[in-house]
């Protein structure tokens, strides 16, 4: 099914210089309406116990391979999500697949101190307290209040009892000097890869908006890298497809702070490398070693994710 | 959350023998836990929160909502998610929801014309094992207790 949506032509433009003419294939996933998926909380249930249930309604589960709590739901809409004594009781979350990866690709451990710099609406803060079983700590951050009041509602919703929740601007943690075992930026930005969600987005869509985003992004990825312990790592994630919001942000990050950007391999994952130039400005080699996931790639929204260590 | 501090051994023990009373959760149940008040309000969080740093932060909140603290003690109440992380322990005060109720319960109606042995005063809503929350009981009539953003809609 598509829909009679103006993709703009800079849009095409622009990724036709990475993808070729498989651009016309990223065009048609950015039309097409997004596979549901879900997380089953495993901090209010076993899985197991939870798939039995889910299953004697009839729902259609399909793993999602890089996250064992993690499934496709073929045969329910969002609605009939919602409504069900199973999520009511916090036992699953609606979270899209691609968004369960950062987490993964960070690896938060039970005794850690986390920051989630950008943590509104709370699903990945959710999902590493589930990772860490509910020990250790992580602050969960956001500047927006109506966003904070939804991520407090979510993780006591889901049982989360390891999350001290902040309200700052996250540019502010740079006064924090190596603090935090962990740190997730989850940055805001242009969200291209969730038009999926949301096609009007394409009418808002434009490149002084990327550009701007670019800008707050290098100011909390500074904070980020500062307010990190040494030895530690940083992950950087991005719903957007625009390398100046991608590569253009960890490049800056690697050479302003020094942090290396680290390989990752996610289970059962497609995704490509960082690219190494854009619009004439060339990147640190290390940048090819971001996850750069592409809507058609794994039929889930567009995402951007790299590992940084602070050496 | 300005004034912050964790709960005393004594205001906790207070607590822990009003959760025994009304609901039969043993203290033990509690032990792994550390309880922070700010005002009448109480949070539940782990041990390794807090020895963290938190200096210079602007703390909204930690862990998670708890209980509501009063003097009066049949005022005091157990949020929905602390009765859905401890209620399965309960051995009293505890309605059972029927399966022709349970959807109601969800979308945030009363209940009427219930038959059971809890006392008046705040009961946990139980579904099979499922802790749905909390009412409060006088005589054959349950008020729903649930947060109105944790009800479902209507079908
Ligand atoms: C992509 S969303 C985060 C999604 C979240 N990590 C999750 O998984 O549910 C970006 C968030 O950044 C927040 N934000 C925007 N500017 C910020 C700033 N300067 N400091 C902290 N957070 C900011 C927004 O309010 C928004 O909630």
């Amino acid at each position: 099914m598509t829909h009679k949506i103006n993709v703009p032509r800079l849009f095409r433009e622009r990724y036709r210089r990475i993808l070729g003419d498989e651009v016309k294939t990223l065009v048609e996933y950015c039309l097409k309406p997004l596979r549901k998926s879900i997380r089953i909380n495993t901090l209010k249930i076993e899985r197991e116990k939870c798939l039995r249930m889910l299953e004697a309604k009839g729902w259609e589960l399909k793993p999602v391979p890089w996250y064992e709590n993690g499934f496709w739901v073929e045969n329910r809409n969002e609605e009939q999500l919602g409504n069900t004594l199973e999520h009511f009781m916090g036992y699953f979350y609606v979270q899209e697949a691609s968004s369960m990866i950062p987490p993964v690709v960070l690896q938060p451990e039970e005794g850690d101190f986390v920051l989630d710099l950008a943590a509104a609406p709370g699903s990945k803060t959710t999902q590493m307290a589930e990772m860490m079983r509910n020990k250790g700590c992580i602050v969960a951050n956001d500047i927006q209040i109506q966003r904070i009041k939804i991520l407090r509602f979510n993780l006591e919703k889901l049982g989360v009892i390891n999350a001290v929740v902040t309200r700052m601007d996250g540019r502010r943690f740079i006064k924090f000097r190596e603090r935090f075992d962990k740190v997730l930026l989850d940055a805001p930005c242009s969200s291209e890869g969730i038009m999926r969600k949301d096609w009007k987005a394409f009418s808002r869509w434009n490149i002084r908006f990327i550009k701007e985003m670019a800008r707050l992004q290098k100011r909390l990825i500074d904070a980020a890298a500062v307010t990190l312990k040494r030895g530690d790592v940083l992950v950087y994630s991005t719903c957007t497809m625009a390398p100046e919001e991608n590569e253009a942000v960890v490049d800056y990050a690697v050479r302003k702070h020094g942090l290396v950007v680290e390989k990752v391999k996610v289970r059962g994952l497609k995704a490509r490398h960082g690219i190494l130039e854009w619009e004439g400005q060339e990147f640190d080699k290390s940048v090819k070693n971001c996850l750069r996931i592409w809507p058609q790639d794994n039929n889930s929204e567009g995402f951007f994710v790299a590992r940084l260590r602070k050496e | 959350m300005s004034k912050l501090k964790i709960m005393s051994e004594e205001e906790k023990g207070e607590m822990l023998k009003y959760l025994e009373e009304r609901f039969g959760l043993k203290k033990e149940l509690f032990e792994d836990y550390v309880f922070v008040k700010s005002g009448r309000k109480i949070w539940i969080t782990n041990r390794d929160v807090v020895d963290k740093n938190f200096s210079g932060l602007n703390v909204e909140a930690v862990g998670m909502l708890f209980l509501r603290w009063e003097k009066k003690k049949e005022r005091i109440k157990l949020t929905t998610n602390g009765a859905q992380m401890f209620g399965m322990h309960a051995t009293k005060n505890v309605v059972e929801v029927s399966e022709g109720k349970v959807h109601d319960v969800l979308c945030g109606l009363n209940l009427y014309d219930i038959e059971c042995d809890a006392e008046d005063g705040y009961v946990i809503l139980k579904y099979k094992e499922h802790i749905l929350g909390i009412g409060l009981k006088q005589g054959r009539f349950i008020k729903n207790l649930i947060p109105k953003a944790r009800r479902i809609k209507k079908l």
